[in-house]
């Protein structure tokens, strides 16, 4: 009797969501075991705990938690398991589907969990007291908790030395800024407060926006949403048309709508410097290009008032997620000394002693203090 | 095992910060120059004392009293219909500094509805939320500070003789009028409880209050400096940010960050306020 084939699966190969200039580039794939040995190969630890489980009525699908017994906060793990437990479904397809069961709040704007493609990132997840949830089928991990503070941090900070990442994550993190509050500030200005702005700058708006066809917020949703369809048809088009794309792109939007008339300058300037910034930061591209659009119609009919009253709404409503027992801006808010090393700040290897504090953990001692000779 | 559910102290000493500073810096320095004068100094001195007093009163009472007993209960739905009042006041400044420094077509209706929707928002949060973004505000508040004073002191000519100038015994008159609230005990006697700190530890409040208190005295001082015992104003003693903010910001005309901080710092004043009144009502019917 022949034995059964394997399942066909694809090689190892780099994940287009976290390419390094120097590092690991192994990714994961869609098979749960394979995906299991990346993480046992680099975690050898005896305390690596795997529990395995059966979701999905008709597709039978393993979903594995996996944890450091020494490390994870047991009460993390007994909320990961008791969500898993909850979900009766027919099927499940891929971790985004299991992503959004792990998330407390369902309607909330951000995710409780972060998607890893790379094993070596899971892997240095689990060493902070994380809970990794690997799904059959599915080239993606689930970590929880999830912090804001992940998404201005890259692999590439880790990898490639210390000089000048406080820099870029400061950049990230104004660029996050810029890209949702720009286009609501550009309106809010231009519309009502147009004393900010210096003289030449007013005048050369002024000009530009004489005989523009649409009212400024209009021509502004116009070029968001004009931007929203390119973004969208690059992401789904064949890659040979992407060079067809892009030509329509800037030469559409960016000159003959100006030369027209039908656009300004100045808002194409805007919303492209606001896409930008928008993609510094690659796992909040939804949540970013949602609050642009919010802000945008906030700003344009009240003004700063309104860009400020809601700034502190989003503000106070992100500082009050607790997920899994961490909040979500930590350390940030609440202030955590000790986290600050690796926040937007980041020191050297060798003096990051303690693990974070803003996620749950039972052994908060990381390394043993290098004696310098 | 992470204990960032209650406030800690740090939370609630920078929320006391810009409980007090902000409504200050916006209403009070043209107020007491209006009533007092040059002396105005003396006047913010003296509401200092009586401030750091009241917040002591507060943290005495917080260390001895139980909280589920019923004179703390009664005094904590009392205190309801006083930061009530306080919120008023909040909402009318609110109000005159996004409608003479920053929009100036803002319509009344549109100013209320707004109000309204943000009072729904912040009644629903948590404490700790609302000191949690307190801790991301301050920075915004600090950085509009520095943003005002320190250019200004490059070129600042000390004329002593403008902090004496009017009539001295108008000094306690006008601190009765403009100092003599509760609103800094109030806000400790609030959540001064919500912090899981030891009774020690929570004495570190009144350092707060006297630091904030001395650095309101020397701003004070400075405005009278500057402009005298004519501290521009508008209606309600409401001090003329935007004329003072570009006369103080001489490296640029920069007085629309300053606005737009102070504003911040009032909307978030505003939600504590909300914030505060729903903790009171709770703890007031003894319910969680």
């Amino acid at each position: 009797m022949s034995k059964p084939t394997p399942p066909p699966q694809r090689s190892l190969t780099e994940p287009p969501t976290g390419q390094v200039l120097l590092g690991p580039r192994e990714g994961f794939v869609e098979d749960v075991n394979t995906n299991l040995q990346l993480i046992k190969k680099r975690i050898k630890s005896k305390d690596l705990r795997c529990e395995s489980l059966t979701i999905g009525q008709y597709t039978q699908t393993r979903v594995v938690v996996v944890y450091l017994s020494s490390i994870a906060d047991p009460t993390v793990v007994k909320e990961v398991h008791e969500r898993l437990d909850k979900i009766k479904v027919d099927g499940i397809i891929d971790a985004s589907y299991i992503s959004e069961c792990l998330n407390p709040n369902r309607l909330s704007l951000y995710k409780a969990a972060s998607s890893e493609e790379k094993p070596d990132i899971v892997a240095s997840r689990l060493l902070e007291g994380r809970v990794a949830v690997v799904v059959d089928g599915s080239p993606v991990v689930l970590a929880v908790p999830h912090l804001f503070l992940e998404n201005i941090q890259n692999s590439n900070d880790y990898y490639g030395g210390n000089t000048g990442v406080t820099l870029k994550r400061a950049l990230r993190l104004i660029g996050g800024f810029i890209s949702v509050l720009l286009p609501g500030f550009f309106l809010a200005v231009a519309l009502y407060h147009l004393p900010i702005m210096p003289l030449n700058t007013l005048a050369s708006i002024a000009n530009s926006s004489n005989n523009n066809l649409f009212p400024p917020i209009v021509e502004m949703l116009v070029v968001l949403i004009l931007f929203e369809i390119i973004y969208e048809a690059t992401l789904i088009m064949p890659k040979h048309l992407g060079s067809a794309t892009s030509i329509i792109a800037v030469l559409v939007v960016g000159e003959v709508a100006a030369s027209v008339g039908l656009l300004s300058a100045p808002t194409v300037l805007v919303v492209a410097i606001s896409g930008i910034t928008m993609y510094i930061i690659p796992n909040m591209i939804s949540q970013l290009s949602v609050l642009r659009f919010a802000f945008c119609l906030i700003g344009g009919f009240l003004g700063i008032y309104g860009l400020v009253a809601a700034f502190m709404v989003l503000l106070v409503y992100t500082a009050g997620i607790d997920n899994y027992g961490s909040p979500y801006l930590a350390p940030f808010a609440p202030y955590i000394a000790s986290d600050q090393k690796d926040a937007i700040n980041k020191v050297p290897f060798p003096e990051m002693i303690e693990r974070p504090q803003s996620i749950p953990n039972r052994n908060p001692i990381r390394q043993v203090p290098m004696e310098d000779k | 095992m992470n204990n960032h559910q209650s406030i800690s102290l740090r939370q609630l000493c920078i929320g006391y910060f810009l409980y007090s500073t902000s409504i200050k810096i916006l209403t009070l320095p043209a107020a007491l120059a209006q009533g007092a004068g040059g002396w105005a100094w003396l006047s913010a001195l003296l509401g200092v004392v009586f401030e750091v007093a009241t917040v002591a009163l507060a943290t005495l009472i917080l260390r001895r009293a139980n909280p589920h007993q019923l004179f703390f209960r009664v005094l904590c739905l009392l205190l309801i219909p006083c930061i009530g009042a306080e919120l008023w006041i909040n909402c009318l400044q609110i109000y005159h500094l996004a409608y003479t420094d920053l929009f100036t077509n803002l319509s009344l209706v549109i100013f209320v509805i707004t109000l309204l929707l943000l009072g729904f928002f912040f009644v629903t949060r948590q404490p700790r939320a609302v000191f949690r973004a307190g801790e991301i505000v301050w920075i915004l508040f600090a950085l509009g500070l520095v943003i005002a004073i320190v250019p200004t002191l490059y070129n600042l000519h000390v004329a002593w003789a403008q902090l004496v100038q009017g009539d001295w015994r108008s000094v306690f008159s006008t601190t009765g009028g403009h100092l003599l609230f509760f609103e800094s005990a109030s806000f400790v006697l609030v959540f001064g409880s919500e912090t899981k700190k030891s009774n020690r530890e929570l004495g570190k409040i009144n350092l707060t209050a006297l630091l904030c208190g001395l650095g309101y005295v020397a701003l004070v001082t400075l405005l009278i400096i500057l402009f005298g015992s004519m501290t521009v104003h508008k209606p309600m003693g409401v001090i003329d940010l935007t004329s003072a903010a570009q006369f103080l910001t001489t490296t640029g005309s920069l007085d629309w960050l300053i606005t737009i901080a102070v504003l911040s710092v009032l909307i978030l004043r505003f939600g504590v306020q909300l914030v505060a009144m729903v903790t009171l009502l709770k703890r007031g019917l003894n319910r969680k």
